[in-house]
């Protein structure tokens, strides 16, 4: 019968969870350690790997780990490694939710929480009850984080509204502005509803409305043609680079003329429209706190080092990836564990409150910017503005 | 009461299937109460709660009545919604509601929405039939998260706050005991109801439809019906989702959900409720096992998916394993010691 397999199935499959109860390893027992004799301080990340959503992912990934390399091989803090493990959540809260407790099995002693907005308040809830640190480089959702150990490396989507829409207003941009945006995305909302707030508050008039959802993102005519009827001088366009790229190749077709302004999704889109299209993000201003072309040395070694290990250029999300794991050893030191046996005999509720503790005392120039953060988590750091000229970034300068 | 009881109708496989319900939970509670269930273990149990409910509630719709559906997803969300949204506003009215007076209650309120909902999209879906259902029931789904996605009461694309009626401390605890209810009464009403008069006119409309009707049953009423109470379940399913989870995004309902759904009803088996359950339980589990494989975890899923629908359900296969069912491996062994009783005696 199908059924008595069936059942002996499931009951392999419950065996299969319990013996994953059998290996888990618990702090109390002390710190794990690799052949010399180093702690092992290991560091957990999760984010879609699979699925629509898996290209940020893979870059935060890859970012954190070439961070993690780097800093295990100049060993800033003796006697201490950091090991990152990372879980694949399927853009799912409740998949991630699930990595979750894989990574805390598996001793995780801090969480790089989740790349997506959603999936990251579920993190963030689940590990209140642990009460680790969590840092999460890129969920930028304004109500994502919001316990007292949740941290982010990223601007939160508000803020950028705002700051997008005084940097408007001071460069003199434009007067009308146009806007148009992903409306099933929260990402676009977020920044969408306080750009609004903070354009009527500095005078400036929003023509028209236009936006479009994940099904309906290849033809954007009619968007097209009504901010033409608009009279705009100015697209506020909050989105993601693969649409954005789609959008301006419509728009430049349909001789659209205004100035296209973004914000940090638009990094990207040189590529997307690749060398053919190379004219259609022409003259694009976008504000971001990252760009691979920019002559800082961290960002060059950074940059660098990426194109070596993974044959790509890095974008945002790796950029954010890879601050986090730096934050992370900047706040280990701050909560004064320089070395590894300041770390001994230490219990994990003293780790964590010591951690957290730190977090709002430390200073890091990544390849983010300066940033500082707040005792509810948020970060502080100036964006910058840039223009594409020529297929690269230049800083925005007022004509 | 007696009588009552009596009317609950039950064969062999039902006990089977209420056998397993009641041992798996039997083993998370164990589990989960001695604090022996690792956290990625816990995590797991309410998700494969909720998707036992699904599955068996779609079952009912398409081995029972033999309609595909791909709109389980918006019923579910339907449900998740409302109870969500009753739950939210009942704890800002009352702080410090236990919640066990709320979730309960939600449960019923959402399984209502998500009922109403159902006769709905039954009024449009009872003319139609087969290929054309499924791509109704599809495009239904797709209104429905559309709407929610422009509902700025209920977050819009930014997500419904569910953060006030999710426990964060204990989850597995606080919900394994409301979980454990919902699927064991969802299990018995649903099998009882296919066993009785009501489930026997249902099968008999997918069997023959016309012949159904000549023998004078009511075929839209039990039509309608069936979307009803399926949705009813859906919804039940979508309010214990919400009440795990502290946001609730319209765009996670989407047509994916419902084939997913879908999928673990084919696995399962169309019209077998234990293997509805069995199949939920290894859809959920089966990934999150193989997460030790790393980046090669959803080639493996999907192999070993491709494996197991080849061995439940692959003719050659199916014969092969008949020869080693639990009634002829019994029937062998009788035969073998008979055979050597015989034997035995004869040497003596």
């Amino acid at each position: 019968m199908k059924r008595i397999l069936a059942l002996a199935l499931a009951v392999l499959m419950l065996v299969g969870a319990l013996s994953l109860t059998a290996c888990q390893t618990t702090d109390s027992e002390g710190w794990e350690k690799d052949a010399d004799g180093n702690i092992i301080i290991k560091i957990g990340g999760i984010g879609p790997l699979t699925g629509d959503y898996a290209s940020y992912g893979v870059s935060v990934k890859n970012g954190a780990t070439i961070a993690v390399e780097e800093i295990n091989a100049a060993n800033p803090i003796p006697g201490v490694k950091f090991e990152l493990l990372f879980q694949d959540s399927e853009g799912d809260g409740t998949k991630a939710v699930s990595a979750f407790g894989k990574l805390v099995d598996d001793g995780m002693d801090i969480s790089l929480g989740g790349v997506l907005s959603g999936e990251t308040k579920e993190i963030v809830t689940a590990s209140v009850e642990s009460g680790m640190l969590l840092l999460t480089p890129t969920a930028s959702a304004l109500n994502c984080i919001g316990e007292a150990n949740a941290f982010r490396v990223c601007f939160n989507d508000p803020q950028q509204g705002e700051v997008a829409a005084q940097q408007i207003k001071n460069y003199g941009l434009a007067t009308k502005i146009a806007l148009f945006y992903d409306n099933g995305s929260d990402y676009s909302i977020g920044n969408i509803n306080t750009f609004k707030e903070k354009a009527a508050e500095l005078g400036l008039e929003i023509v028209t409305d236009q936006t479009y959802s994940e099904t309906s993102n290849t033809d954007f005519s009619t968007q097209i043609t009504a901010i033409k009827n608009s009279g705009a001088e100015l697209v506020f366009m909050p989105i993601y680079y693969n649409d954005a790229a789609k959008f301006l190749r419509q728009a430049r077709t349909a001789e659209l003329d205004v100035v296209y302004f973004g914000v940090d999704g638009l990094d990207g889109v040189i590529a997307e429209c690749g060398e053919a299209n190379k004219a259609d993000c022409e003259d694009v201003i976008l504000m971001t706190p990252f760009y691979a072309d920019s002559e800082q040395d961290v960002i060059k070694n950074f940059v660098d080092t990426y194109k070596t290990a993974h044959n790509a250029i890095p974008d945002q999300f790796a950029a954010d990836g890879y601050d986090a794991i730096y934050v992370i050893v900047e706040a280990l030191k701050q909560a004064g564990y320089t070395t590894g046996e300041r770390l001994e005999g230490v219990t994990t509720e003293g780790f964590n409150a010591a951690l957290i503790g730190a977090m709002t005392n430390i200073t890091v120039t990544g390849a983010t910017g300066t940033m500082k953060w707040t005792a509810n988590g948020e970060t502080s750091k100036n964006p910058l503005v840039l223009q594409i000229k020529d297929g690269k970034y230049v800083e925005y300068k007022a004509e | 009461m007696e009588k009552k009881l009596k009317n609950l109708k039950f064969n062999k496989s039902d006990a089977i299937t209420l056998g397993i319900l009641v041992a798996i939970f039997g083993f998370f509670f164990v589990m989960v109460f001695t604090g022996a269930a690792s956290n990625q273990m816990k995590s797991m149990i309410i998700p494969i709660s909720y998707n036992i409910i699904l599955a068996i509630s779609l079952n009912l719709m398409v081995g029972f009545l033999g309609e595909l559906s791909l709109g389980h997803a918006a019923f579910m969300s339907v449900g998740a919604y409302t109870g969500a949204f009753f739950s939210v506003k009942l704890v800002e009215a009352f702080p410090g509601l236990p919640i066990w007076v709320y979730f309960p209650l939600a449960m019923l309120v959402g399984g209502i929405a998500a009922a109403i909902a159902g006769i709905i999209i039954a009024i449009p879906a009872l003319r139609l039939r087969g290929d054309y259902l499924a791509i109704l029931t599809l495009a239904f789904g797709e209104i429905i998260r559309n709407i929610i996605t422009n509902m700025p009461i209920l977050g819009a694309a930014i997500g419904f706050d569910t953060g006030s009626i999710t426990p964060k401390i204990a989850k597995a605890q606080t919900l394994l005991p409301f979980a454990a209810a919902a699927v064991l009464i969802t299990t018995i009403l649903i099998l009882n109801f296919v066993r009785s008069k009501h489930g026997r006119a249902i099968t008999a409309i997918r069997d023959n439809r016309i012949a159904a009707e000549a023998s004078g049953i009511n075929v839209k009423f039990y039509r309608m019906s069936v979307f009803a109470i399926s949705a009813f379940f859906a919804g039940i399913a979508g309010v214990m989702y919400s009440h795990s989870q502290t946001l609730l995004k319209a765009s996670t309902f989407d047509y994916n959900m419902s084939i997913e759904i879908l999928v673990i009803v084919v696995l399962g088996g169309m019209g077998n409720m234990s293997g509805s359950v069995i199949a939920s339980i290894i859809m959920y589990m089966l990934p999150e096992i193989l997460r030790d494989f790393d980046s090669y975890r959803m080639l493996i899923y999907s192999v070993l998916l491709i494996g197991i629908m080849l061995f439940t359900s692959a003719p050659k296969l199916k014969n092969f394993r008949e020869k080693f069912t639990f009634d002829n491996i019994k029937g062998i062994v009788i035969d073998r010691l008979k055979k050597s009783k015989k034997g035995g005696t004869k040497n003596e």
